[in-house]
């Protein structure tokens, strides 16, 4: 099927003296016309980013979106597209080191802490800029925060930016401080913080006032409108193809060498929704990396990699965690034949779901070796918790759950009193109601439906008859978010950035909005969860590494040993990514290659 | 014929009525709405939503939700907002209408321009090699889906670097004369067009044919009975126009359809187009973007069938009490 | 060419040649597909988890030591160490062919239950068309998805062809304020977004609905509104021969609307009607797969020729498991072919009788 090499050439001399003069920007690496560089003074507070190599300016990196940007609004933005690119365009107050996993300084170059951990005080650099030489300073966070904590507005970020559900009060003593005050101590602070974006105040805030914040900074926006505060701005948009962005003349980032950065000096990204195209177009040289490759298709790529001068980085495991778990909700609305405080599922099936045992035997039947070999083509890992092996700071290895072991899970369901007694393969309960339960998945992901299926294979071996169920994403959502119409569900869950097991207390609190198993408790149903409950308050609020890790174990420990989620491996991660690039580290924790694009820079071939 | 068209207008706005009520009444019953997707996002609480649902009035019963977008068309031709672009729905149409039709418009002149005459040739063949070849041909173009297709000729696309692979234009076209633009997009058209005329390619060259086999066999009839020249003349003209009839009618349905565009073919070769936008907006259930979409190929569907109807007219005169 | 004999047998067996291998085809695909627990050596579901994607096994007459077996037979295989998935013959154990083998209980029909399949081995397995990534044998998963792949095609003509038929005749031939109201109607139905219609049925029915007969809803459902292109090219075709004489003629002798429509307008229309059936069939089955690229056609584990394919759209597949892709398209290539080719024999075999102007019969 490849067409040999001669014959490629060939055809592309054909192609090209046909095409003459119409041809622009093939190949990869290409210079770009050079932007001009050192326009602006450095201000005296310059952050000083570290690298691997120093580089030189000019080239440009190229790579696949599924989607365009919905807007360049950083504070409406809620999906990933859109995040990737106001993430370039506006910075916050701290920023995340995607290879350390550690937080570090962005505008504001050091922050402390009062002894209770309820008021935090962040110097800003000094002489910042806007993308257009406006002084960024403590005004501009202010305003920000005022935006995302605007009620009539609501943007999503707002929820994170809150303890014990109260807003932070800001405070700005001068220019150049920011003092913040919340109703408890929390031990992410930093982190959080830096999750809202500093946009110009002097632009937007009139806007705001009229009520037209909403629709600020939309696609429409002419790009040199769209006055930034991070490395980037915006060059061009070309709706539904590409978004090009160019380096901020105003940035505050140095090399080691007091260079200013970002040494690209384009970035873009390109919308390509369908993922076999995407890495049709990496291979053909039209991009410069792939993220989201399937497992499936990793030696595909290690194959081509010499011929197509690139490197298929691997880049371990993945933070995405994968479970299905049981439907323990109780009915909140009445309806038809459905009391209040009745178990959604039924009296039979929930007398099952709610009984750890249960729980544990199906846990126990589940090959998690041959998942990995079939759906995970052998690229996977088992994993126990939220925090997967790939969180350097958070992976408890003592933390395990049970191995594959069909006679066990046997024996502890013949202990619940589960026979076969008519023997066609199905336990029956002691009221001879068959063992069988619908497990629903999302129809798009090929992965998961093919783990549902070795599920089923794996449950009939001991008995229980499961039937499979795929529906769209979006009633998934609504099936475990609002009308609980499941009996179990198989979902993944994202690493979010940090990645914090305080981030995820809508989780793990039994009163949180995605402790999926059963949401928003009034008061814990179970003595665990009770526990869980008190330890996730500790591990949240204390400043106190020690006393967080310990919390932390115990939390994972407990969830474990009642199986409210039955874990499923993970996912090990390989990424191509064309060669000639310095200082380009793909990592697991999202954005993959973009964490520190403003260092990336085109080797130049001597 | 000024009385025809008033009445056809008329017509159509019922129509118009229907569909959008229709599919506000669809957008309604299918679980979630457009906040749902955030609903996956775990750090979004659930009193947000509320408050956006809101905000967009997604809280209020459908009935009043459609009254109200309709006053607006109506008096202010405002078609709404949509929520997941924060854009006028106008404006996000515009922006992949031109797209569309530029695909659409090459896919149909692919389909029409190729399923006449190969239609003409294999019923004047009838039998012979060429014949059964392009049965056999139009089998495969019928069997193998848009998907499929599509990924094929990508991949000889990237593996032979004639064509290129997806998309609509290079970057940096914007720099490029005229001319190198012009050339620049028929590129990246010709693949996409392919694909999307192809399998109604084969779907009117066999229609096509079997019409002309009807005639050509009256024709040979009539001639072997030797009849007088002038008769057959008008045999066959009169048989052609019933062998177009059918053709004209599903030209019509092809004009209409010019503006949905293929969804399947923009997203495999990412081409920015409506069918796309149309599609993430029905999956989002982005509930004025979906009704501004249905309500312009509304509109151009009922102007196919409406231009369909004159040229049969033309090609009929008795047809025009209709 | 000259007299057609008329009436049912007289069609069918006026068939010409390719046309009528191209009708035995078909019978014999529907005939495998109705009796597939049967003739399917493997369950639809039943996956093997040693056998994640392995090659279609090759049957060999003549073993290593030259004899000629009387059955074919094929290798029982082993996985080689490495890391992609590679298999090995081991060639000291053969494993014939037999028929009428013991293997997995299933029900044909309520009722009747067997655990007798038509070929198979008598242990271990034997994948003739290769595995999928599950391990599931191919050839069986083929069989099954027979099944609801014809069923889906003939269903969803049967249901929107005789209404397209009978509401475009109607309209065609009454004219006036009735066609102007079925015409109208069916342009709103036409203008209705059909995936999201059926992305939305797909939520309303229950899960515990046998996937396949999910899936023949949702396809019926399409159909009660997919007859609407159909009518209005028929409706065209009526209103053209409405006027024509040989119909005046049979007015005028006091023939009955219905029995104008039925003898005298109608079979003009039946070359495109046939050809148009034959474009619908393989467009009901392939439509599935655009239903399974977005999560909502047949579901796993059963087994449809279109998300077969949807399962197989991919690069790795196309490259190093070729078979998961060939063996659902060649399927559907043989149906289309025949369906195309039984189309044009039934054509020609129904020709209308007569020109429009005067040979009235």
């Amino acid at each position: 099927m490849p067409v040999p090499g001669v014959a490629r050439a060939s055809a592309r001399v054909v192609a090209i003296t046909l095409f003459a003069g119409a041809l622009a920007g093939c190949g990869s690496g290409e210079r770009s016309a050079a932007v001009p560089r050192n326009q602006h003074a450095l201000p005296p507070d310059t952050m000083t980013v570290d690298a691997a190599e120093l580089g030189d300016y000019g080239g440009r990196f190229r790579i696949v979106e599924t989607s365009g940007p919905r807007t360049f609004n950083a504070f409406l933005a809620n999906d990933q597209p859109t995040n990737d690119v106001t993430n370039r365009l506006f910075i916050g107050l701290t920023e995340f080191d995607n290879f350390t996993q550690q937080t570090v300084p962005s505008l504001a170059r050091s922050w402390e802490h009062a002894p209770d951990g309820r008021t935090w005080t962040f110097h800003l650099r000094r002489g910042a800029c806007f993308s257009d030489g406006h002084p960024l300073t403590a005004d501009d966070v202010l305003f920000s925060f005022a935006v995302i904590y605007d009620d009539s507005l609501h943007p999503s970020v707002q929820d994170l930016m809150k303890v014990n559900g109260q807003k932070f009060e800001l405070s700005a003593p001068d220019s150049y401080t920011v003092v913040i005050r919340a109703a408890g101590s929390l031990a992410i602070f930093p982190t959080l913080v830096g999750a809202v974006r500093i946009m110009p105040k002097h632009v937007l805030e009139a806007a705001w006032k009229r009520g037209a914040m909403a629709s600020s900074y939309g696609l429409a926006t002419p790009p040199e409108q769209v006055v930034t505060s991070g490395a980037w701005k915006l060059e061009r948009f070309e709706p539904g193809v590409r978004t090009i962005l160019g380096p901020n003349p105003y940035w505050f980032g140095v090399d080691r060498r007091g260079r200013r950065l970002p040494y690209l000096d384009q970035l873009l990204f390109e919308i390509v929704p369908d993922q076999n195209t995407a890495s049709l177009k990496f291979e053909a040289g039209d991009v410069d990396a792939v993220d989201n490759v399937r497992p499936e298709d990793y030696g595909l790529y290690e194959r081509r990699a010499q011929a197509g001068n690139f490197t298929v980085y691997d880049i371990g495991p993945s933070l995405i965690s994968n479970f299905f778990w049981f439907n323990l909700n109780r009915v909140a609305t009445p309806s038809a034949g459905h009391r209040v405080g009745d178990p959604v599922v039924g009296a039979i099936r929930y007398a099952w779901f709610s009984n750890p045992t249960f729980r544990r035997a199906v846990s126990k039947a589940i090959d998690r070796q041959a998942i990995i070999r079939g759906p995970l083509f052998g690229y996977g890992f088992e994993n126990w918790s939220t925090m997967t092996e790939g969180s350097r700071e958070w992976f408890t290895p003592s933390v395990r759950g049970d191995d594959y072991d069909p006679e066990g899970a046997r024996r502890l369901l013949a202990g619940l009193g589960f026979r076969d007694r008519d023997g066609d393969g199905v336990l029956e309960d002691a009221a001879r109601n068959p063992v069988s339960f619908t497990l629903k998945t999302n129809g798009d992901s090929q992965i998961r439906i093919a783990t549902s299926d070795l599920i089923r294979d794996d449950l009939a071996k001991v008995g229980i008859r499961v039937t499979l169920s795929q529906v769209d994403i979006k009633t998934l959502v609504t099936n475990f978010r609002s009308d609980f119409d499941y009996e179990a569900l198989l979902l993944g869950l994202g690493s979010a950035v940090p990645s914090d097991p305080a981030m995820a207390g809508n989780f793990y609190r039994s009163s949180g909005a995605t402790h999926y198993w059963n949401v928003r408790q009034r008061n814990p149903a179970t003595e665990a969860e009770r526990e869980i409950d008190s330890l996730f308050e500790i591990h949240a609020d204390t400043l106190d590494a020690a006393v967080r890790h310990a919390t932390w174990t115990r939390i994972q420990n407990l969830l474990n040993q009642q199986c409210f989620v039955v874990w499923l491996p993970s996912q090990m991660m390989k990424l191509p990514a064309r060669n000639g690039f310095g200082n380009l580290r793909p990592v697991a924790l999202p954005h993959r290659l973009l964490w520190n694009i403003d260092r990336v820079f085109v080797r130049r071939r001597s | 014929m000024r009385a025809f068209l008033i009445r056809r207008l008329l017509q159509a706005i019922p129509i118009l009525l229907g569909v959008t009520a229709l599919t506000f009444l669809l957008l309604q019953l299918a679980p979630g709405d457009v906040l749902s997707q955030f609903s996956q996002n775990p750090t979004i609480a659930a009193e947000t939503l509320d408050s956006m649902r809101h905000r967009f009035g997604l809280d209020r019963p459908w009935y009043v939700q459609y009254l109200l977008y309709l006053r607006n068309v109506a008096l202010r031709l405002d078609f709404g907002e949509s929520f997941t672009r924060h854009q006028p729905v106008f404006a996000v149409i515009r922006e992949g209408l031109g797209n569309t039709l530029l695909l659409s418009g090459a896919a149909a002149l692919i389909t029409w321009g190729l399923a006449i005459p190969l239609g003409a040739w294999a019923a004047a063949r009838r039998g012979r090699r060429v014949d059964r070849l392009l049965t056999a041909l139009a089998s495969v173009g019928l069997a193998v889906p848009e998907l499929l297709s599509g990924l094929l000729l990508l991949l000889i696309a990237a593996r032979t670097g004639w064509f290129p692979v997806g998309g609509m234009h290079e970057a940096g076209w914007e720099r490029l004369g005229w001319w190198a633009r012009g050339v620049d997009v028929l590129r990246h058209l010709a693949l996409p067009a392919l694909v999307v005329g192809l399998v109604p390619l084969a779907a009117r060259m066999r229609q096509m044919r079997a019409q002309l086999l009807d005639t050509l066999h009256q024709d040979y009839i009539t001639a072997a009975r030797a009849r007088g020249l002038s008769e057959t003349r008008v045999l066959f003209r009169h048989a052609l126009r019933n062998a177009l009839n059918p053709m004209i009618t599903l030209f019509g349905l092809t004009l209409g359809a010019l503006v949905s565009g293929s969804f399947v073919a923009e997203v495999v070769f990412s081409w920015p187009g409506l069918g796309r936008i149309t599609m993430e907006a029905l999956l989002a259930e982005d509930r004025y973007l979906v009704m501004g979409a249905v309500l312009m190929s509304t509109v151009v569907l009922t102007a196919g069938n409406l231009v369909a109807d004159l040229l049969l007219a033309v090609a009929e005169p008795r047809l025009r009490d209709g | 060419m000259g007299e057609r004999a008329p009436g049912r047998g007289g069609r069918i067996g006026s068939l010409r040649g390719v046309a009528r291998v191209a009708a035995a085809v078909l019978g014999i695909l529907y005939g495998v597909a109705a009796l597939a627990p049967l003739v399917a050596p493997y369950g639809e579901a039943s996956l093997d988890r040693a056998r994640f994607y392995h090659p279609p096994q090759r049957l060999h007459w003549v073993d290593d030591a030259g004899h000629l077996h009387p059955r074919p037979f094929v290798y029982a295989t082993r996985l080689a160490p490495g890391a992609e998935w590679r298999y090995v013959e081991d060639h000291s154990r053969p494993m014939p062919l037999l028929t009428w083998v013991r293997g997995e209980r299933y029900t044909l029909v309520r009722g009747v239950s067997s655990d007798r399949h038509l070929f198979g081995v008598a242990d271990g397995r034997a994948n003739l068309l290769g595995t999928d990534p599950l391990g599931r044998d191919v050839l069986s998963r083929l069989l099954y998805g027979a099944r609801v792949s014809l069923t889906v095609g003939l269903v969803g003509i049967a249901i929107s062809f005789s209404l397209g038929l009978a509401l475009g005749a109607l309209a065609g031939y009454v004219g006036g304020w009735v066609d102007a109201a079925l015409m109208r109607f069916s342009e709103l139905l036409l203008s209705v977004p059909g995936l999201y219609l059926v992305i939305a049925l797909r939520s309303a029915l229950p899960a515990s609905l046998p996937p396949s007969r999910a899936y023949l809803t949702v396809v019926a459902i399409l159909a009660v509104i997919g007859w609407a292109a159909l009518a209005r090219v028929v409706r065209g075709m009526v209103k053209g021969l409405r006027r024509s004489d040989f119909v005046i003629a049979a007015e005028a002798m006091g023939a009955s609307p219905v029995r104008v429509i039925a003898r005298h307008i109608l079979p003009n229309t039946l070359s495109f009607v046939i050809v148009a059936a034959t474009i619908a069939v393989p467009g009901y089955i392939l439509g599935e797969v655009v239903l399974s690229f977005l999560g909502v056609g047949v579901q796993e584990p059963a087994a449809s020729w279109g998300n077969m394919l949807e399962q197989a759209r991919s690069l790795r597949v196309l490259t190093s498991f070729p078979w998961l892709l060939a063996a659902p398209a060649a399927a559907i290539f043989v149906t289309v072919m025949a369906f195309n080719l039984v189309g044009d024999g039934l054509r020609d075999a129904l020709d209308p009788r007569g020109v429009p102007e005067g040979e009235a019969r």
